[in-house]
């Protein structure tokens, strides 16, 4: 299987082992001053935010050039290679997927771009109701952009490309089918544009985040950046464990629900979450948070972090390996209980990020402010 | 703690004493130092969270375990029975006793709907009413349960729109308002908002019969803000809470006033900086009869803000990492955060190290 590949590339790249930090070894520390910050968050915006995000914009153009193409000439090898730049795109979503902040925000592009978790089928349902209908909306890009956001994202291209009745693609009875996936595609381009424009420039979210201070209007000084990256890695981490993982997993192999999981249909579950784990991987790395000066311990917390993500991908790549499909993951006993291991350091990543990290660092992430209601 | 506006003498005579009396206690003379006067939920240091009960110098009368972390909680008039209900979306409640922390019962929501972490007592101090989501309808309910009846659920309200959450008697306990955060939640995806791109946040007021009386709307352009908590002031107007859920770079109220019998909200906007220091995240609010103050606070951007409820006017901010309770008891406005500490009027007045304070605090009866 081709996200095995994948699956391997990613593991191959993960971080060194290292034992986690003791707990105790952080009570001593000064908090920093925030200011030290300002190269972390720097580093963090100019080598993982901004290259992603033009990294997704590349990808979804290339998906979008793709999707037209194929349908003029539907053959299964075209179709093979139209699904491998589909999952390019989900890759390089995956990365971008945990910044739902500010851009992602604006104008509704997060749901645009990625209606889910579609509880119910209520954006599945209009999307098939769509594709049964003779409703010219479904190839055209600008009405679908009007409209809702459950017919414009990459889960309703998952389901045109690898959902029930996608074998007509080929076809000529799949002419509508394509085009409206081909529309989809460039609607998907349309906002990874700009998204990405929004974060970049003297006036994006980019530089808001780089050029914190007293007059800007949401981070007030370096660490209140830093404090924003770490609850969203944090977040990522839980989204990964609560929502796509544990769901999924049930209450043993006879309870699964595969169903749960985002992708199933085109098989990208285990990509998708091992891409978005890196992502936040990259943040460690590029931020160089060992570096900052008075960090004492902090070398050790962040190795810690490190071996909890490495451990999870570990995990999951192990319960993959060679599996036929994401169902066979979660119904064979074995896999599904290295699967379900794989939680537990992602708890562990989770807690480090969400809460010890930034208590180290001298921000009161703290209890109330990282999860209210 | 930072002053603001003209109407400096009314809050500083409001919060005088705490700046001659330091740390002694001045709600009641007849209260002893070491009776419970409010209801709390905290996660303790070690692991594993608790109800918890603080006295009058911010001490930690007692403790007692629950299954998971806790949210809000109810205390009835009489001031001999407290709820703490679970976060949601986890549908256990746990009754006791609030000035000893003696466990009385523990009970739960039937199938199909979860607490949303609030609840009062009716006015006649009987039926526990709570906000509920009942996730496979779609739809915001109020469960009742009857506490002589080891907290059976006799039955429940529509509450008038999704994700109710927070709840008041107000009107001298004719009629309740509740916030309507207008967030679709399933938990199939614990706490994931599956409908930011369609919300619909509004205040409901009901009669205690359970007939609703009016919902109030934001405008459309305000439709990211989910409305969550909420206090009645002084003079009747209901004050409210928000959680933005849009772009950080956004410039949207977060505190609301509705006033009975009127249609509409009313948006309080202090100046831009103390609004930027809120973070688009309003986590709780109080208001005290005695002082004719309302208090929000927010944890992300570690401040409180103090209003004068009549002008609607901002009075003080007070810089609190992590704060989220709030509770007005007497003349008092206390907070707590996530740090285990208590704050009355703004001034630190106790530390539990080994906890960490929760979302909300209620106070026990004078």
């Amino acid at each position: 299987m081709r996200w095995i590949a994948l699956a391997l590339t990613l593991t191959a790249l993960a971080l060194p082992l290292s034992a986690p930090a003791q707990e105790g070894e952080t009570q001593a520390m000064s908090p920093p001053d925030p200011e030290s910050f300002r190269p972390v968050v720097a580093a963090v915006v100019d080598g993982v935010i901004l290259p992603d995000h033009a990294g997704f914009t590349q990808a979804a153009t290339g998906f979008a050039r793709a999707m037209p193409a194929f349908c003029e000439n539907p053959s299964p090898d075209d179709l093979s290679i139209t699904k491998g730049e589909f999952a390019r795109l989900v890759m390089a979503w995956s990365r971008v997927e945990i910044w739902r902040m500010g851009p992602a925000l604006s104008d509704n592009r997060h749901d645009r771009l990625y209606y889910w978790p579609d509880r119910g089928g209520r954006g599945l349902r209009q999307v098939e109701a769509l594709l049964q209908s003779d409703d010219d909306k479904a190839t055209d890009p600008e009405a679908l952009y009007a409209g809702s956001v459950a017919l414009q994202g990459i889960p309703a291209l998952d389901y045109l490309l690898s959902g029930d009745g996608a074998q007509v693609l080929t076809e000529q009875d799949g002419i509508r089918r394509c085009h409206f996936a081909s529309a989809i595609a460039q609607v998907v381009a349309r906002n990874a544009e700009a998204l990405q424009a929004d974060w970049q420039g003297p006036k994006g979210y980019g530089a808001l985040m780089r050029d914190s201070g007293s007059a800007n209007a949401v981070y007030r000084n370096p660490g209140e950046a830093m404090r924003e990256i770490l609850t969203r890695a944090a977040e990522a981490v839980q989204v990964v464990r609560e929502r796509k993982l544990i769901p999924a997993l049930g209450d043993g192999p006879a309870a699964a629900r595969p169903k749960l999981a985002p992708l199933w249909r085109s098989d990208l579950v285990i990509p998708a979450v091992l891409s978005e784990l890196e992502a936040v991987a990259a943040l460690l790395e590029a931020g160089r948070l060992p570096a900052l000066p008075a960090m004492g311990s902090m070398q050790a917390w962040v190795s810690g972090t490190r071996f909890d993500l490495r451990q999870a991908m570990q995990a999951i790549t192990r319960a993959t390996d060679g599996a036929p499909s994401w169902e066979q993951v979660l119904t064979d006993p074995a896999r599904h209980k290295l699967l379900s291991y794989a939680v537990i350091p992602l708890s562990s990543a989770e807690k480090r990020l969400g809460f010890e990290l930034p208590s180290m660092l001298g921000m009161v992430a703290g209890f109330n402010a990282l999860d209210g209601d | 703690m930072r002053l603001m506006g003209i109407d400096r003498r009314r809050v500083m005579l409001a919060l005088a004493a705490t700046a001659t009396t330091g740390l002694l206690p001045r709600w009641s003379h007849a209260e002893t130092p070491d009776r419970p006067v409010l209801l709390t939920s905290a996660a303790q240091i070690q692991g594993g969270y608790v109800a918890a009960g603080l006295t009058n110098t911010g001490a930690v009368a007692w403790t007692l375990a629950l299954p998971k972390r806790g949210h809000g909680g109810a205390v009835n008039a009489k001031g001999d029975l407290g709820v703490i209900f679970a976060r949601r979306p986890r549908r256990f409640a746990v009754a006791m006793d609030p000035r000893t922390g003696r466990k009385i019962a523990e009970f739960e929501t039937p199938d199909g709907r979860h607490f949303q972490g609030h609840g009062i007592f009716d006015p006649q101090d009987r039926i526990l009413i709570a906000t509920e989501n009942a996730y496979e309808e779609e739809r915001g309910v109020l469960g009742l349960y009857d506490s002589r009846d080891n907290f059976r659920r006799i039955g429940e309200w529509d509450a008038g729109g999704l994700d109710p959450h927070d709840l008041v008697p107000i009107q001298g306990g004719r009629r309740i308002a509740v916030t309507l955060g207008g967030i679709l939640t399933h938990p199939d995806y614990p706490r994931a908002k599956l409908n930011l791109d369609d919300m619909r946040p509004g205040l409901s007021i009901l009669d205690m019969d359970g007939r609703i009386v009016s919902i109030h709307t934001p405008e459309p352009q305000y439709a990211q803000l989910s409305i969550r908590h909420l206090a009645e002031a002084a003079d009747g107007t209901i004050w409210f809470g928000c959680q933005y859920e849009g772009d950080g770079r956004d410039s949207v109220p977060l505190l609301g006033v509705v006033q009975p019998g009127i249609d509409g909200i009313s948006w309080v906007r202090p100046d831009r900086n103390a609004e930027q220091a809120l973070r688009q995240y309003v986590g709780s609010v109080a208001a005290c009869r005695e002082t004719g103050l309302v208090a929000i606070s927010s944890p992300r951007g570690g401040h409180c803000l103090i209003f004068d409820a009549a002008g609607r006017a901002l009075l003080a901010d007070w810089p609190v990492g992590d704060v989220c309770g709030l509770a007005a008891r007497g003349p008092d406005l206390l907070a707590s955060d996530g740090q285990g500490r208590l704050w009355r009027d703004g001034m630190e007045i106790a530390n539990a190290p080994n906890l960490r304070f929760d979302n909300h605090m209620v106070a026990l009866p004078v």
